[in-house]
């Protein structure tokens, strides 16, 4: 019995097929919707410029627990630029005042935070969890904060989540393939219901979310290296883009992931970043002809972009660069350990380089004419921007965010290889030796 | 046979009173797995063979060649194909009879409109299939032997009774996350959840199969006016799938009256091998039967 049992906990199973990658965050880059501020995320920390002033600005967190502890995953701005909401690994979400950078409120969560985004009054955001549940909340500062489930996806990760422009829908994507229309509801906290329509199409996960100008049409990317336009009132797929054709996704190492899309606000252009991929491609969305046809591809040598934003007047932002997370499973547990990891996270992330790009009308402006100058530079990128470092650190996101979207396939033999690993079956085996 | 001595080992003692537990509630299907003596599903097989007297003897699939384990995770990855959408799914090869037909009979609605989730040994679409013999309706089941079970099953049915079982047809899929794939919106008029797996632990609850998130889904794939029966010999759980479908905006109960005349109803406690032993055992079961209304929202029409 001693044996058996020794054998059932003592050793874990190995499973030789599938090592996992270390898990490291992409750094983000978001503009707020006016254009006063740049935010570059990455790691636990936010580096912020404001262009009115020409500086850094530091954000200020009397709230409890203070900053973020693990890798920040996504951030928000409002549609009207006065809030900004951050989430990530350590399960805190955060909403901040854009306007003096001090933190308004922080909830903690009990997963992994995956996603942000606020309704389009600005009243409400909502985040999303790794168990694929979206949670609402309010955005006054005196409201009670226990977390409400708005809708959810039966534990998939949810892997992007937006408003619609017409405030009429909310839109999730997860690792299920799937991006889901859910009607947003007058009541949020009451839940959202009514399932408007599914975007079914894609033939791997979904990573990414974009709505492109305000004439109910609906961009995603995914696993499978496409891009797709919809009509998200009906779910009706107009277009696709195959990034695997041409010279765009001619890889030794495989497919690309898309791995974000953004769209400009001022036209009808439409920007995405796929995987090891040093680069950007733009498209133009013709929403008359309801189709997507690529514009140009700008290349950035050296470095392969984490994140994008288009700024109020078209600018195309781009980030390179990621950082190590640092809480892993329930070994945090003591307020000591979770201090430590803070600490560590915190010291990850300063020392992390990025490195900060602008396109402005297809094309790539050098370092001196980026909006904001040196100033800028200094504070998004951090220290030297070495290419090397900044593109391993990319790359080393990139497959873990691989590693935690893709379905494990097994062919028959290794799948009775782990069924043999089962509890049940194993004393079987056993006995018979 | 290995059985014998196996029980003095813990994992396995574990793993019976595991069973043990569910078999009580009446949950375990089948498939106890090698470490028992197989007399009970031999049993079984008796019983089944009785309940389908009368029929050929030897053409059905015999269970205990299908043994399969108790429960499966619906929360790990699949490895079984998934159409990228319901249009993508070719429903002539689950129907084909009823497709083949498709030119003569007029006016044949060709959709599947009831669905069973976790059908197990089909006792449920068999017992129906006569009684709508112009609906198509699937069952679901995840457990590929179980699976493989009812299908063995219908192709026997449909051989010994030509023209009969053709509105009948399993497949194998995790119902809690492919139903959009297989179902466009308001295509199905009745949702069965016989007798499911009751996951009393506070931290398995998500993986009920009634809860608020799913019943979403369920809404979005059911017809206004459709019919969801849930039934469970579990009190806690049967409570449960009470107050979340109570609590849905989009769910009403059906009234005494209409419960009376559903010809459904009697068959959720008679038609399956779980509300047999239930009922063998005296046990007392609670039923949850629902009708989808029209939302105040966008998608109510």
């Amino acid at each position: 019995m001693a044996m058996a049992m020794e054998d059932h906990h003592g050793t874990p199973p190995q499973h030789p097929q599938h090592v996992k990658s270390k898990s490291v965050a992409p750094a983000l880059i978001t503009v707020s919707p006016g254009g006063a501020y740049v935010v570059v995320a990455i790691g636990a920390h936010l580096r912020i410029f404001d262009f009115t002033k020409q500086s850094a600005v530091e954000v200020e967190d009397s709230t409890t627990p203070a900053l973020h502890g693990d890798a920040i995953r996504s951030v928000a701005f409002s549609v009207d630029g006065l809030l900004f909401a951050t989430v990530g690994d350590d399960k805190r979400v955060k909403l901040w005042d854009a306007k003096t950078w001090t933190c308004i409120k922080t909830i903690c969560l009990t997963k992994k935070v995956s996603a942000v985004t606020f309704s389009n009054d600005s009243a409400w955001f909502m985040v999303a969890d790794k168990f694929g549940i979206v949670y609402v909340f309010s955005t006054s500062a005196d409201s009670v904060d226990e977390p409400v489930q708005l809708l959810a996806h039966c534990c998939s990760i949810i892997t992007d989540m937006i408003c619609s422009p017409d405030g009429k829908y909310i839109v999730t994507s997860d690792r299920d393939f799937k991006i889901r229309v859910t009607g947003f509801p007058e009541r949020p906290l009451a839940g959202a219901h009514e399932i408007h329509t599914y975007c079914l199409g894609h033939n791997n996960f979904v990573t990414c979310l974009a709505f492109a100008g305000s004439e109910g049409l609906l961009l995603s990317g995914g696993g499978d290296c496409m891009i797709r336009l919809w009509e998200y009132e009906s779910g009706t797929l107009l277009d696709t883009f195959d990034t695997t054709q041409g010279d765009l996704g001619n890889s030794k190492e495989g497919n690309r992931a898309v791995l974000a899309l953004a769209a400009s606000p001022t036209e009808s252009s439409v920007a995405a970043i796929l995987e090891r991929f040093e680069g950007v491609l733009i498209f133009t969305c013709d929403v008359a002809e309801k189709s997507l046809k690529l514009l140009k591809k700008v290349e950035t040598p050296g470095y392969s972009p984490s994140g994008l934003s288009f700024d109020c007047e078209g600018n195309l932002w781009l980030v390179a660069g990621a950082a190590e997370t640092v809480v892993k499973g329930d070994e945090f547990v003591t307020p000591e350990a979770v201090a430590a990891a803070q600490m560590q996270a915190q010291a990850i992330a300063l020392a992390a380089v990025t490195h900060v790009q602008v396109v402005r009308d297809c094309s790539l402006l050098d370092g001196a004419s980026v909006p904001g100058g040196d100033a800028l530079l200094r504070t998004l990128q951090g220290s030297e921007a070495d290419v090397t470092k900044v593109q391993t650190a990319t790359e080393a996101a990139e497959l873990a965010m691989k590693d935690l979207l893709t379905k494990r396939q097994y062919s028959t033999e290794q799948r009775e290889n782990r069924k043999r690993m089962r509890n049940d079956k194993k004393v079987t085996s056993i006995t018979s030796a | 046979m290995a059985g014998e001595d196996v029980p003095e080992n813990a994992p396995a003692a574990i793993m019976e009173e595991k069973n043990g537990v569910e078999e009580e509630n009446g949950v375990t299907v089948a498939g106890e797995g090698e470490t028992k003596p197989y007399i009970k599903g031999k049993r079984r097989n008796e019983q089944e063979a009785q309940v389908k007297a009368g029929k050929q003897k030897g053409q059905l699939p015999k269970k205990r060649f299908y043994r399969a384990r108790a429960h499966s995770n619906p929360l790990s990855d699949c490895q079984f194909s998934v159409p990228t959408m319901p249009s993508e799914f070719d429903w002539s090869e689950s129907f084909p009879e009823f497709f083949s037909q498709e030119e003569t009979t007029e006016g044949k609605d060709l959709k599947v409109r009831f669905a069973d989730i976790g059908c197990g040994f089909g006792g449920l679409i068999v017992q129906m299939s006569p009684l709508f013999p112009k609906s198509l309706m699937v069952g679901m089941e995840l457990r590929d032997k179980v699976s493989e079970y009812v299908k063995e099953r219908i192709i026997a049915l449909r051989e010994q009774h030509p023209g009969q079982y053709e509105n009948i047809s399993v497949l194998r899929t995790n119902a809690m996350k492919y139903l959009p794939n297989y179902f466009e919106k308001g295509q199905l008029q009745k949702m069965f959840f016989l007798f499911p797996d009751p996951h009393f632990k506070e931290k398995n609850h998500r993986r009920r199969i009634i809860s608020t998130a799913l019943l979403a889904e369920y809404a979005y794939i059911m017809a206004v006016g459709g019919i969801l029966y849930t039934i469970t010999d579990v009190q806690e759980l049967g409570e449960w799938m009470k107050t979340t479908l109570d609590a849905h905006p989009l769910f009403q109960p059906l009234t005494d009256e209409e419960l009376e005349k559903d010809v459904c109803v009697p068959l959720l406690t008679t038609a399956t091998e779980e509300g047999q032993k239930v009922e063998r055992n005296g046990g007392s079961t609670y039923k949850a039967i629902y009708r989808r209304i029209a939302g105040p929202g966008y998608s109510g029409a």
